[in-house]
């Protein structure tokens, strides 16, 4: 047992201990796509939000599908980890902590996509000084709000115990100013009886809470879609189709981010084959679900189409077909094929398929947004082309590759400040085992 | 003393000018003004140009008011006029695309070119059917989605009926104009550098300035309603294809005649566009019966770049290559 | 964007400068050529009014020209003066005691004149009215309304009827006057006309009834007015408090949105609660 844990320090803690030089270099990589889409936002606000491709037909580009994206991430987290955590999964140890940390630090990006997308930044404070509670903007800003708290709450108690083990440990060798901050953050915590008891409602508690959550707050954001009458849209199915996405991209982008910290941090015995599959399993249901959801929108849609929905299921077959075939095919049917057929189920080709299907949900929400918008009840009669057919600007993806690169520097930080791999449900998971084993001898 | 008379002559001289065919440039708003008149017994006057072209005259101390009276104003048009609906009525059967009526509506509101508030359409609803032109303002609906879904309250329909924006509260989120199932909402991609002169009192009744980054529509001239004056796109139409009046009153007129909205509506058969989305149009159409003018006059004497837009219209869109 | 307010403002005062000086210099002179409509009425009082709408026509429609001041003839008499308002209007009431000219084919011959100024041409209009009477009498049996014109002609030879004329009954609307019904005089000057039922009033049926000669070739503007409980009430529709696009939402959606809230809140209030009791049990343990 103490061995074990010896090993779990040993094997899990250099990282907070030193940084090396590559961690130095990539960061800095980070920075700069940071630094280029800051220079492209200044650009956005000095001249105004004709740099992007946006026009007034298709009023919602990249951004929003950006922002959809990494708020599908973050909720997909605190699906996942929230179930995991509340069904006692035996396997969860090793990816819990990486969910969680996804869910916090999506919902910490995503709204900014939605800042680059409003006209006049300033008047952000309006939608909390001037609510309209019948708008599903303001829905949306309050679950958001709500969605923040919740999720930070429920990773801080998850953490609490890592952070009581990494104060108590002594030969740790970090600055001081990290073990003043393992000291506050794990508020006394001891692991007395009474102590772990409240600890571990209080996780149960926001397990619960964040799954809930999560099933709302994202429905409310299909529904900002949902509730308007733009054919594409104007779909009853809106809510679950994207909580379903979310999932998809979420179990996604979870394998990946599995596969880079195994390799990158040398976790091969903690985080193995067993969990690539278990994970690949849970990407297979939830491919085959979303499958569904989207051959049922629109096949209900192609079979008796309105004239509005025949116009854009046109579009989507015929300008955006290359995006249809990517998002709706490929993304869908790669995961499903891999897992399906044991024999592929290696960690390279499940971490495709994964990456495969993150790729595809970001497609899959751009051929949502901008074929709709594209075709307007009426007619878009306009001779300038960007007038009627949305391609984003520079200034779209480098703030688009920010985004990317702001999850990448917040994840690479806080590896630097606490075990990526939760330390306290490592022992657990141990300490069950031995119990079973145990039995198993009796 | 002469000397000022004579300054301040010249610079009316000058408003006046530029109101009446150099471009409008010191302009305030009428209704802005109403009730400041009280004290401008009190010497220093200046003497200003409501978009109209009128000529007021109002004191110094006024304008400087005027500028705190901005909120007020805003308030005020909040409230509409009381006990009327507006009504507009449109005969598809006269429009030939003169695009007067967006002309004079660009002018009114300092709009940059190419925002149009009433747009021309040329429209066919099936491949056999006539094609006919379509001018389509706001329809300032009874059951307006734009004004449902804004999150701060920036848009609002008034007891008369008005949709109205006020763009000193829009962040521009841009959900109204995905909402709005007519396309009548344009955003202000870039500053429209609408020149608007100091003293110049915003109201959302007729939403000058511009401002960048806020969303604009029609808004039924909701400043010359309150001197029961017609919109400017009705008194620009050189056919009368645009009816307006107050439902109310039963009554529409198009500046030249007048006639009883529901007999209108009866005799020439009235509908709103797309009835079926339930969003209750103040708009109504007659249909393009009995043509007076032929559907392709509605061509000449215009710019390629006005004409170029109906080239692959209607029926089939978006025909990329 | 408020600097480039600010820029715009000094970019008028330059510009006004400018311009006041450049035409104190006499180089830039656009004059305009004002459109001057000139019109005729005898309203309900039989008071004559002579009006005058100056506007500047231009390619996007009609500015009104305010300011002007407009003089008023009969024959060569100088009648008085009025200045333009706001709307470019200018209205003079021709003073009952004044005797007027009559030409010599019997009508009065009117004519308004601009005599120009620095910016804008001088003009000139001119109308021939032949005088009329108007009477209306209103009359109401077994719910049939109905209006009846008279219109007579004063003469040298005594006071005739008009007849074979147009005329027409009216009710005001907020834009203009909407007609109701119009016919041709008899041969006594005389025409009943049937005034509908379902014209709306005001909120207690109140309208004003018009009968008019509009916009006649020889008589220009005659009307009477009288007001009636001839209209149909026009009811107020309650205004909506609670809808989707009102200022408040409708009532089960903050309902469910309050629930909602106060349900994930305390959620969130329990486990923080929960994450002080931990440290107090933390700090019980250290002091021990």
């Amino acid at each position: 047992m103490n061995a074990f844990r010896e090993n779990l320090f040993r094997d899990l803690t250099p990282e907070i201990e030193k940084t090396s030089r590559s961690w130095y270099f990539l960061f800095a990589g980070f920075l700069a796509i940071f630094l280029l889409g800051l220079y492209g936002l200044y650009h956005q606000i000095d001249k105004g939000h004709i740099v992007t491709g946006m026009r007034d037909n298709v009023v919602w580009g990249v951004y929003i599908v950006n922002f959809i994206f990494f708020m599908g991430l973050s909720y997909a987290g605190a699906l996942v980890s929230g179930a995991l955590h509340l069904f006692k999964t035996p396997w969860r140890a090793p990816v819990i902590r990486l969910a969680e940390l996804i869910t916090v630090i999506s919902l910490a990006i995503g709204p900014f996509f939605i800042f680059f997308c409003i006209g006049r930044l300033e008047r952000i404070p309006y939608l909390l000084i001037f609510p309209r509670i019948q708008s599903p903007i303001v829905w949306d800003v309050i679950a958001i709000l709500t969605d923040i708290f919740g999720c930070v709450i429920f990773l801080y108690v998850s953490f609490i115990e890592d952070f009581a083990k990494l104060r108590d440990r002594e030969d740790l060798q970090v600055a001081p100013w990290k073990k003043k901050m393992y000291k506050i953050l794990a508020m006394g915590y001891q692991g007395t009886e009474k102590q772990h008891r409240l600890l571990s409602f209080s996780r149960n508690v926001m397990a619960a809470m964040i799954i809930a959550i999560a099933i709302i707050v994202y429905s409310v954001l299909a529904w900002i879609f949902g509730v308007t009458l733009q054919p594409g849209w104007h779909s009853t199915i809106f809510g679950p189709y994207f909580v379903i996405a979310a999932i998809f991209s979420g179990v996604g982008l979870l394998i990946v981010l599995m596969a880079i910290f195994r390799k990158i941090y040398n976790l091969e015995k903690y985080i193995t084959l067993k969990h690539f599959v278990n994970m690949g399993i849970v990407l297979f249901v939830i491919a085959a679900f979303f499958g569904y959801f989207t051959f049922s929108d629109y096949l209900t849609k192609w079979y008796g189409s309105v004239k509005m929905d025949k116009i854009l299921i046109d579009k989507l077959f015929t300008e955006f077909r290359t995006y249809f075939i990517f998002a709706n095919y490929i993304g869908i049917l790669t995961p499903i094929i891999i897992i399906a057929i044991p024999r592929l189920r290696t960690i390279r080709n499940i971490t495709i398929a994964a990456l495969i299907a993150l790729l595809a949900l970001w497609v899959n929400r751009y051929i949502i947004i901008v074929p709709t918008l594209e075709t307007p009840f009426l007619p878009i009669q306009d001779i300038r082309h960007d007038w009627r057919f949305y391609s984003p600007t520079w200034v779209e993806w480098s703030l688009t590759a920010a985004g990317v690169a702001v999850f990448g520097m917040l994840f690479m930080i806080i590896s630097k400040l606490a075990p990526i791999i939760s330390i306290s449900e490592m022992e657990e998971a141990e300490e069950r085992e031995n119990l079973k084993l145990k039995e198993q001898v009796k | 003393m002469k000397g000022k008379k004579k300054e301040n002559s010249s610079r009316r001289r000058f408003l006046r000018n530029i109101g009446l065919g150099l471009g409008s440039a010191a302009i305030i708003s009428t209704p802005a003004l109403a009730g400041a008149g009280d004290d401008s017994e009190s010497g220093e006057t200046l003497k200003l140009l409501t978009p109209e072209g009128k000529l007021v005259e109002v004191s110094k101390s006024v304008v400087r008011e005027a500028k705190k009276k901005t909120k007020e104003q805003i308030k005020i048009s909040y409230a509409g006029l009381p006990h009327r609906k507006f009504v507009m009525v449109i005969d598809l059967a006269k429009c030939k695309n003169a695009r007067k009526c967006v002309d004079a509506c660009q002018e009114g509101h300092m709009l940059p070119k190419d925002h149009e508030w009433i747009k021309l359409y040329l429209m066919q609803d099936s491949e056999q059917t006539a094609k006919y032109w379509f001018p389509k303002p706001c329809y300032h609906c009874d059951s307006p989605l734009c004004v449902s879904v804004c999150p701060v309250g920036a848009t609002y329909k008034r007891e008369d009926g008005i949709v109205l924006v006020d763009s000193k509260r829009c962040i521009g989120c841009k959900f109204c104009m995905t909402a709005c199932p007519y396309s009548a909402r344009v955003f202000h991609w870039k500053d429209p550098e609408a020149h608007v002169p100091d003293g110049h009192v915003y109201n959302p009744e007729l939403n000058i300035p511009p401002v960048e980054g806020t969303v604009g529509k029609c808004v039924f001239c909701a400043d010359k309603l309150r001197n029961n004056e017609l919109p400017r796109c009705v008194k620009a139409c050189p056919m009368g294809v645009i009816y307006f009046g107050d439902l109310t009153e039963d009554a529409v007129t198009n500046g030249v005649e007048t006639l009883r909205f529901s007999s209108l509506m009866v005799d020439r058969h009235g509908y709103r566009h797309m009835e079926e989305l339930g969003t209750m149009p103040t708009v109504y159409y007659l249909p393009p019966v009995g043509r007076t003018y032929p559907v392709e006059l509605g061509f000449e004497d215009l710019d390629p770049s006005i004409t170029d837009r109906y080239k692959d219209e209607p029926v089939t869109k978006s025909k990329k290559k | 964007m408020s600097k480039s307010y600010r820029y715009s403002a000094l970019l008028i005062l330059v510009l006004c400068w400018s311009a006041g000086s450049l035409s104190a210099f006499g180089i830039q002179e656009t004059k305009i050529s004002p459109y001057m409509l000139f019109s005729y009425l005898k309203n309900s009082d039989s008071q004559q009014v002579l009006q005058v709408k100056m506007t500047n026509i231009t390619q996007t429609g009609e500015v009104p020209l305010p300011g002007l001041s407009i003089k008023f003839f009969n024959g060569e008499n100088l009648l008085g003066e009025a200045t333009t308002d706001v709307t470019g209007s200018a209205n003079y009431t021709i003073d009952s005691t004044v005797e007027l000219l009559v030409g010599e084919d019997g009508t009065w011959p009117f004519s308004a004149t601009f005599d120009g100024d620095t910016l804008v041409d001088a003009t000139y209009s001119d109308l021939s009215i032949t005088d009329v009477n108007l009477e209306m009498t209103l009359s109401e049996e077994e719910g049939k309304r109905s209006v009846t014109l008279r219109a007579t002609m004063p003469t040298a030879d005594g006071v005739i009827p008009v007849a074979g004329d147009e005329v027409g009954v009216y009710v005001p609307r907020m834009f203009s006057l909407l007609p109701v019904a119009t016919g041709v005089l008899d041969e006594n000057g005389t025409i009943q006309i049937e005034f509908p039922d379902d014209i709306p009033g005001d909120s207690l049926g109140n309208l004003t009834v018009i009968g008019r000669f509009n916009e006649h070739y020889l008589y220009g503007n005659v009307e009477k007015r009288e007001v009636r409980v001839w209209g149909t009430p026009v009811v107020k529709a309650p205004p909506v408090y609670r809808s989707l696009w009102s200022t408040l939402a409708p009532k089960w959606m903050v309902v469910t949105l309050a629930i909602m809230l106060m349900g994930v809140w305390s959620q969130y209030m329990l486990v923080i609660i929960n994450l002080i009791r931990i440290k107090w049990d933390g700090l019980k343990k250290e002091k021990k």
